[in-house]
């Protein structure tokens, strides 16, 4: 209890401290003609394709086990299983220390069902991109934070999602999974109505 | 659609579809039947081989992706004719194997293990081994047989790898 | 003559004047020259139907069992060494072919007689009739731990003697000294008084002429060289290299491949088929549909039900073919059967206690029960297994000219000739079955549908087909380990002690020995309801046993919390008249320092179970916390009587525990709409290494008959651990897998 407690005070701290860092330059503040429900509206999408299975399975907190959960795996929402096989991604976040993810996954999707997926890369988004379980507030904050995104202003973000393959994965998973929700092109421009907007975050969430 | 795929060290110009699974080139257009099929979606690893290093289940691998890649085959383990990998030794001393079909899965995963990590502890042979299973249950021989394959002074002298330049051509 | 049955043999049997047997193997006349056609290479003589000596004095044992992982061959080949006091060295072993010569009689007494005896003098003309029988029956079952108790002790060692015995007899006459003054060491046979010593080859030929003894002497357990030593298995050089040669390997000219599918819904037809799609897919080379058929063999009949096939140049392609197949499938009215309505079904009958038949009956229960003190109840049960075997059923075949040829890894090569032979209207001397290494058996490879299907395929296509089964046709198309629910009610007296107890459970299969106790009570009544459902069963390693040792393991623990008593000291107060359990079961507490206190969190459980003529203790060691799960140690004891091949025997001991570990953890077939929902081992897992505790294995060679040592290390596994989890939590767990209330790490 006592610890669930100081570590709920250590995460408002920094997520305070985050939010008072300042505003990456790309955020453009003048520009903002859409209104801030607009804005959120745009970002609650990001954030429904941010949190879906085919991109939160794979952004895991520190202990680096990948997850399964969605309907694929026959599963209901919020419900979730470490990935088979005791698999883990390793500090290296491709396997690394035991089974690389490359072992089973290769630059395609396999055919067969329950077979794995596939993509030139494949691998854990770096742990300090974790989304895994976590709000659209939080995940909101930390997409903002170059820190947490990969050292990305918020245009290199919506390029990154536009572009790498493992995240094109997403909408393209393969035989028996469902792709992440809207399309690519589309959420790079919900990205961008959202930062043109002032890249709101949403409350917390209770 | 003809490709070039190259084995143990051998050329090899297969004529197949180049998403047919690695695995069944294997066993079908090249006869090397000692990487079985076991499940085919990657969950057991009897299919394994390796490639650059890595032990890639060969069932869920397209011969599309082999390009420029260097396999090798339970077949391609030992040195020699006449000398055996240390883990193929110790899998004997240690009367590892029982059916025995998972075993050059088995022995492909550990032979990356120690390829990479020449002195594993427990918790590290687990690691790389649990993608392979074994129905006859021979994990503690297993992991015996690896623990003293990689403190024979053999392993750490004479893991095998391909030398690329000596290869040699089936054409 | 296909169709004869256990039933059948049996009452033959008894007709023929019941009995057994003690010593005798061979018919008489020594082997046909028929045989040494078939199993004698160049240079080499069948001196006796199970071995062969060659001009290098290289001694080969001819076994009549299958390898499927056990290491049987090299066993059995320990035995026949022994008794022939051959060089070890110089000792090699093969697989006997399928044919009639080398079918199991000697299994088939083991089997229906191992209780009865009969004076020697009986032998001969009993032999008769049982070669003659089993010859009908086409029996050369590897299955029920049976190779080294059976063929190994009537079969090799008497083989090895009687041989031992021809060529001391055959060396006598060529040297003209008695008999009795020859000795024989390491193939050698010496004549000290005139300084003579020959190699065992050189009087093969005159040794092959002669009749072998029904009954040689045989050598006492003090005189054994040999048995007993742990020699490495022939089979494993090639099993680290790749050359090992399983069905899934054979390469034939011209070869094509199929993949199959029959009705997700057992029992089920074709309603229709689109083949467009599938047959429009880049190798593909056609459709077949292979008719239901029925299949009756000594084992049991099954049903081999409708299936669609594609054949095509390579697997892939047929892979590719068969998911391209629009199939509409008629499930034959069993549709809406799940296992929630198969449980309630036995759930029901049970309760309506309607036609019990009984398996043991004594004391006066009913009187018990009304004046007992205390009576603890409960419902144990189990669900449907499928085998998961590594190598999936695949097999080869070829037919030409009305004859077949077939390339298989089975339990039963005889059988399955004759399964095939009958699938194809021609006599099993037109099949020749050529018998693989197995990449493991477990009782699936007893039942021969695919080797039906690939023959059909061969017929139809002329060419060779080679058939190979997806993963998850496997999984959804076993004979499965029967899903059982087993009620129990006992009583115990005030001081605790145990007064009465009554078992009814669903559907008796082999053993029927499996629901019985071996522990002291003067009230006993165990009976069983008959509950038929769709699901088609099969021998699953240890068949019934792993199933009725988890119930009665379990609830003689529960008796004895009840009883406010350590449950090993319970159990040991009922054994007072089986001191061979006793010894296994203080031997195995005694190693796995039962009564040490062990840290919070983690529990200890025993478990003992007699099988196949074995006897099996296991102590589990478990760490439970958060609902988290480990299991950290088994500690095994068996008394096989005598092992043979104590190395072999330990790895079947971890290799039972191992299987029946997975069983407890994860094994669950489920069916719903009348079919399988598992398809593969994402979800019908297996343990891996990571799960496996450390398993510490220890003999007792007590010198009582052979025991079996392929299927006893699995039944007491999942009782043992049921019972440690009980000991760290108090939770009760009566149903597998245990992976429903703890997540295993």
């Amino acid at each position: 209890m006592k610890l669930h407690t100081i570590i709920t005070a250590f995460l408002t701290l920094a997520l305070t401290a985050a939010s008072l860092a300042k505003a990456p330059s790309d955020v453009d503040a003048t520009s903002s003609s859409a209104s801030e429900a607009e804005a959120l509206a745009a970002w609650q999408k990001v954030y429904e394709v941010f949190s879906h299975p085919r991109c939160a399975n794979c952004h895991v907190p520190e202990d680096n086990i990948p997850r399964w959960s969605g309907p694929s795996y026959g599963l209901t929402q919020g419900e979730w299983l470490n990935h088979g096989i005791n698999i883990t991604g390793g500090e290296s976040r491709i396997g690394a220390e035991s089974i690389p993810c490359m072992a089973c996954h290769q630059s395609t999707n396999a055919e067969l069902p329950h077979a794995p997926p596939g993509a030139p890369t494949w691998r854990l988004a770096p742990v300090e991109m974790v989304w895994w379980k976590k709000s659209s507030q939080e995940i909101c904050q930390q997409i903002k934070d170059p820190k947490r995104n990969g050292g990305r202003s918020l245009q290199e973000v919506a390029d990154h999602i536009g572009h790498d393959a493992l995240v094109q994965w997403g909408w393209a998973p393969g035989p028996g999974r469902e792709p992440a929700p809207y399309s690519s092109e589309e959420v790079v421009n919900f990205l961008e109505s959202w930062r043109v907007a002032g890249a709101p975050c949403p409350a917390p969430t209770e | 659609m003809k490709k070039k795929l190259s084995v143990n060290g051998v050329q090899h110009t297969v004529d197949v579809d180049p998403s047919t699974p690695l695995l069944w080139v294997l066993r079908e257009q090249l006869a090397l039947t000692g990487t079985k099929f076991g499940c085919g979606i990657a969950q057991c690893g009897a299919c394994t081989v390796m490639i650059d290093g890595v032990p890639i289940r060969s069932c869920v691998l397209p011969l599309a992706s082999l390009e420029g890649r260097q396999v090798m085959t339970i077949e391609g383990l030992a040195p020699s004719d006449e000398k055996l990998h240390p883990l193929q030794q110790a899998w004997i001393e240690h009367q590892v194997p029982q059916c025995g079909y998972c075993q050059s899965g088995q022995l492909m995963s550990a032979a990356a293990l120690l390829a990479r990590n020449p002195e594993p502890t427990d918790a590290e042979i687990d690691g790389a081994m649990q993608g392979n299973i074994c129905r006859c249950g021979m994990y503690g021989r297993i992991r015996k047989a690896i623990k003293s394959a990689a403190t024979s002074r053999i392993a750490q002298s004479e893991l095998h790898t391909f030398d690329k330049t000596d290869e040699a051509s089936d054409e | 003559m296909s169709n004869w049955t256990r039933r059948a043999f049996v009452s033959v049997g008894v007709l023929a004047g019941g009995g057994i047997l003690v010593g005798v193997a061979m018919r008489p006349g020594n082997r046909a020259d028929n045989l040494a056609e078939l199993v004698a290479g160049e240079n080499e003589t069948l001196v006796h139907a199970f071995v062969k000596i060659d001009q290098d004095n290289i001694v080969t044992a001819v076994v009549p069992h299958a390898e499927m992982g056990q290491g049987a061959q090299t066993a059995l080949a320990q035995m026949l060494a022994e008794e022939l006091d051959a060089d070890w060295d110089r000792v090699r072993v093969e697989e006997a072919p399928p044919v009639a010569g080398y079918a199991h009689y000697t299994v088939g007494r083991g089997y229906l007689f191992k209780d009865l005896n009969l004076p020697d003098i009986v032998v001969p003309s009993f032999e008769g009739v049982m070669m003659r029988l089993s010859n009908s029956l086409d029996l050369q079952v590897t299955g029920g731990s049976m190779s080294v108790r059976v063929t190994g002790t009537y079969g090799m060692r008497v083989a090895g003697a009687a041989t031992r015995d021809m060529l001391k007899r055959a060396a006598a006459k060529a040297w003209q000294v008695p008999v009795d003054e020859i000795t024989t060491e390491k193939s050698m046979l010496i004549h000290g008084a005139t300084s003579r010593a020959e190699p065992y080859a050189v009087f093969a030929a005159a040794a092959a002429g002669m009749t072998p003894s029904y009954s040689p002497k045989l050598k006492q357990l003090e005189e054994y060289k040999i048995i007993g030593q742990p020699v490495p298995r022939f089979d494993i050089p090639a099993k680290v290299d790749g050359t090992a040669k399983f069905a899934l390997d054979v390469r034939l000219p011209g070869m094509v491949y199929a993949t199959v599918k029959r009705s997700p819904v057992f029992g089920g037809r074709i309603a229709s088929i689109d083949d467009t799609a599938a047959r429009a897919v880049e190798g593909v080379l056609g459709v077949v549909v292979i008719s239901a058929s029925e299949s009756d063999t000594f084992i049991g009949a099954f049903a081999v039900g409708e299936a669609v096939a594609v054949v095509a140049e390579g697997y892939w392609a047929a892979q590719r073919g068969l998911r391209a197949l629009e199939i509409e499938w008629d499930g034959g009215g069993n549709e809406t059967v799940s296992s929630n309505s198969i449980f309630a079904q036995f759930e029901q009958d049970i309760s309506a206690a309607k036609d019990r038949k009984i398996d043991l009956e004594q004391g006066d229960f009913e009187a018990v029960f009304a004046s007992s003190q205390k009576v603890i109840n409960a419902d144990y049960r189990v669900p449907h297994l499928a085998h998961t075997c590594m190598e999936p059923l695949n097999a080869t075949a070829e037919f030409r000219d009305g004859h077949c040829e077939i390339w298989i890894g089975c339990q039963n090569p005889l059988g399955f000739r004759r399964a095939v032979a009958d699938a194809l209207g021609i006599r099993a001397d037109n099949v020749t079955l050529h018998n693989m290494l197995m990449g493991g058996g477990f009782g699936r490879k007893s039942r021969a549908d695919w080797a039906i299907q690939v023959v059909h395929l061969a017929k139809t296509v002329g060419r060779p087909v080679q058939l190979i089964w997806s993963r998850e046709e496997d999984i959804r198309q076993d004979f499965y380990r029967p899903a059982i629910l087993s009620r129990f009610r006992a009583a115990i007296d005030e001081s605790g002690e145990l007064e009465a107890w009554q078992n009814t459970y669903v559907n008796k299969l082999e053993p029927t020995e499996a629901p019985l106790i071996p522990y002291d009570v003067a009230a006993k009544d165990i009976g069983h309801i008959d509950s038929p459902i769709h699901v088609p069963w099969g021998a699953w390693r240890s068949v019934d046993h792993s199933q009725h040792c988890f119930f009665t393991e379990s609830f003689i623990d529960e008796v004895a919390v009840a009883a406010g008593r350590d449950p090993l000291e319970y159990r040991a107060s009922l054994l007072k008249d089986h001191p061979r359990h006793l010894a296994v079961l203080q031997k195995a507490a005694r190693e796995a320092e039962w009564g040490q206190p062990l840290a919070q969190g983690r529990g200890r459980g025993i478990a003992l179970q007699e099988s196949f003529g074995s006897i099996v203790a296991e102590v589990v060691e478990v760490t439970v916390v958060d609902g988290q799960a480990s299991v950290d140690r088994v500690v095994a004891v068996i008394d096989p009587g005598f092992a043979v091949a104590p190395d072999g025997v330990t790895a079947q001991i971890e290799s039972g525990i191992v299987y029946g570990l997975t069983a407890a953890l994860y094994g669950e077939i489920t069916i719903e709409n009348g079919s399988v929902v598992q398809s593969n081992f994402h979800d019908y897992e297996a343990l891996r290494m990571a799960q496996t505790p450390q398993i510490e294995t220890f003999i007792i060679n007590s010198g009582h008959a052979a025991g079996g040592a392929g299927e006893p290390g699995t039944p007491p596994a999942a009782p043992a651990l049921a019972n440690a989890i009980f000991d760290a939590t108090g939770q009760r767990l009566r149903e597998l897998p245990f992976s429903k209330h703890l997540q295993f790490i």
